[in-house]
C-alpha cells in the first residue's frame, strides 16, 4: 500500500508546521511538530501498510533460529592498553570506563601507585596507577602525562579500584584453550601479575591475575 | 498497570503487559488443515513449535489483517497445556503500550458469555476492553486438542 494513501495530503507539518510557514496554532503548545499528536498519528499509520513478503520471510527465518548455545569453554575479558602494551582483566571485575577524571592527591598518602581520590558522579573513589604497579619503568617513560586518556573502574571482593589506561578495546571472548602460560624465563615485575598470555589479532595480550593485582593496589594504599 | 492496546475493526482492546513474554512481528504461521478458522497454525519460534490463535477471528469473526502493526504476542501457557509451553496471539494494531491506573478500570460488567472480559477503561476518546486471553482461548483450544485439558 502506498504511503501517500495512508497519510492525508497536504502534510500539515510541511504546510503550516515547522517545515512550512509555522502558522499552525498548535505550535504554541507543542513547540515542534515532533510533539504533536497529529504527527505521531501519521507515523503510526505507516504501520497500516502491508508488509513486504521478503520482510516476513526474513523475520520467519530469524525467529525460527534456536537460541544460541552458551559458549562453553570461553572466557570474557576486558582488554585495554597502557604505554603501548595490551592487558586484560576478567570481565567479572570490570564495572565501567570513561574519560579520565582529575585526581586529588592525598598529602602523605599518595605515591606512585596510589594516586589519590577521584570524584565519580559524587562518589569518592581511590585512584591508582596500574601502569606504575605493573611496570614502573614504563610508567616513568611516559612523559606526556600522569593520566591516561580513560579510566577503568573495577570491583574486587566488594572494594572498588579506579585506574587510568590509554585505550579500552572492549569485551572480547577468548577460548580458554588459547590462553598460554607466560614465559618462565622472563623475570620482569610485569610477569608477577600476568596469569596467562593470549594472542589476539592485533597483539599479545597479558591476562592479569586480578587477585594479585588488587591485593597489590590495596597494599599501596595501606 | 501497563497494558498493550490493540484494535479489532473499530473496537479497542488491551492486554495486560504482565502476561506478555514477547511481541514479534507478524509472520505467516504454518497452516494446519481441517482445524477451526481461528487457529492460524503453528510457528517455529526459537526452535520450538508454538500454536498461533487469531484473536480477531475468535472475537469478531474476521481474520486479522496482514499489516505491519499486526503482531503476534507470545504468552506462557505451560500451566495449561502439556503439549506446548507458549502460545501466540495474533493481534491487530499493536503500536504502543499504555500505563493506566487500576482504579480507572471498571469491572462491573462481567458476563457469562464473555469470560475473556476483565473490565473496561477510557483512554483518550476511546473505550478499551481489557482482555483475559485465558478466558478467550483456553476453552476453545482445549476442545481442539485430542487429549489436553485445562
Amino acid at each position: 500500500m502506498a504511503q501517500d494513501t495512508l497519510i492525508a495530503e497536504p502534510y500539515c507539518w510541511k504546510q503550516t508546521g515547522v517545515w512550512g510557514d509555522r502558522s499552525c496554532p498548535e505550535l504554541v503548545h507543542e513547540i515542534h511538530c515532533h510533539n504533536c499528536p497529529a504527527f505521531a498519528m501519521a507515523g503510526r499509520r505507516l504501520l497500516d501498510r502491508q508488509p513486504d513478503p521478503a520482510y516476513i520471510e526474513e523475520w520467519q527465518r530469524r525467529l525460527a533460529e534456536p537460541p544460541a548455545k552458551a559458549l562453553a569453554g570461553q572466557i570474557s575479558l576486558v582488554v585495554f592498553s597502557m604505554n603501548g602494551q595490551w592487558f586484560a582483566l576478567e570481565v567479572s571485575v570490570f564495572r565501567e570506563n570513561g574519560y579520565s577524571l582529575p585526581v586529588r592527591r592525598v598529602p602523605g598518602k599518595s605515591n606512585a601507585v596510589f594516586r589519590g581520590l577521584v570524584n565519580l558522579r559524587g562518589e569518592l573513589l581511590l585512584a591508582y596507577s596500574l601502569r606504575s604497579l605493573i611496570n614502573p619503568e614504563l610508567a616513568a617513560d611516559d612523559t606526556t602525562s600522569d593520566d591516561g586518556l580513560r579510566f577503568m573502574l573495577c570491583e574486587h571482593e566488594g572494594r572498588r579500584y579506579l585506574f587510568d589506561v590509554d585505550v579500552t578495546l572492549g569485551v572480547v571472548r577468548v577460548p580458554e584453550g588459547e590462553l598460554s602460560m607466560p614465559p618462565a624465563n622472563v623475570g620482569l615485575a610485569m610477569d608477577s601479575y600476568t596469569a596467562r598470555l593470549v594472542r589476539m589479532d592485533h597483539a599479545e595480550v597479558a591476562l592479569l591475575d586480578s587477585s594479585r593485582v588488587f591485593a597489590a593496589l590495596e597494599r599501596a594504599n595501606s | 498497570m501497563l497494558v498493550i492496546p490493540f484494535r479489532l475493526g473499530a473496537e479497542h482492546f488491551a492486554l495486560p503487559a504482565t502476561v506478555v513474554q514477547k511481541i514479534i512481528p507478524y509472520v505467516a504461521p504454518r497452516q494446519v488443515s481441517g482445524v477451526a478458522p481461528w487457529f492460524s497454525g503453528v510457528l517455529l519460534l526459537s526452535g520450538q513449535m508454538v500454536p498461533v490463535v487469531d484473536v480477531a477471528m475468535l472475537l469478531v469473526g474476521t481474520k486479522a489483517r496482514r499489516e505491519l502493526s499486526t503482531r503476534i504476542i507470545i504468552v506462557d501457557c505451560s500451566q495449561l497445556f502439556s503439549g506446548f509451553s507458549q502460545l501466540g496471539l495474533l493481534l491487530e494494531g499493536i503500536t504502543s503500550a499504555m500505563d493506566i491506573a487500576v482504579a480507572d478500570i471498571s469491572t462491573g460488567l462481567n458476563m457469562k458469555a464473555t469470560p475473556w472480559f476483565r473490565g473496561s477503561f477510557e483512554h483518550g476518546q476511546s473505550i478499551y476492553q481489557l482482555l483475559d486471553w485465558r478466558g478467550l482461548v483456553v476453552g476453545e483450544l482445549s476442545s481442539l486438542m485430542a487429549d489436553e485439558g485445562i
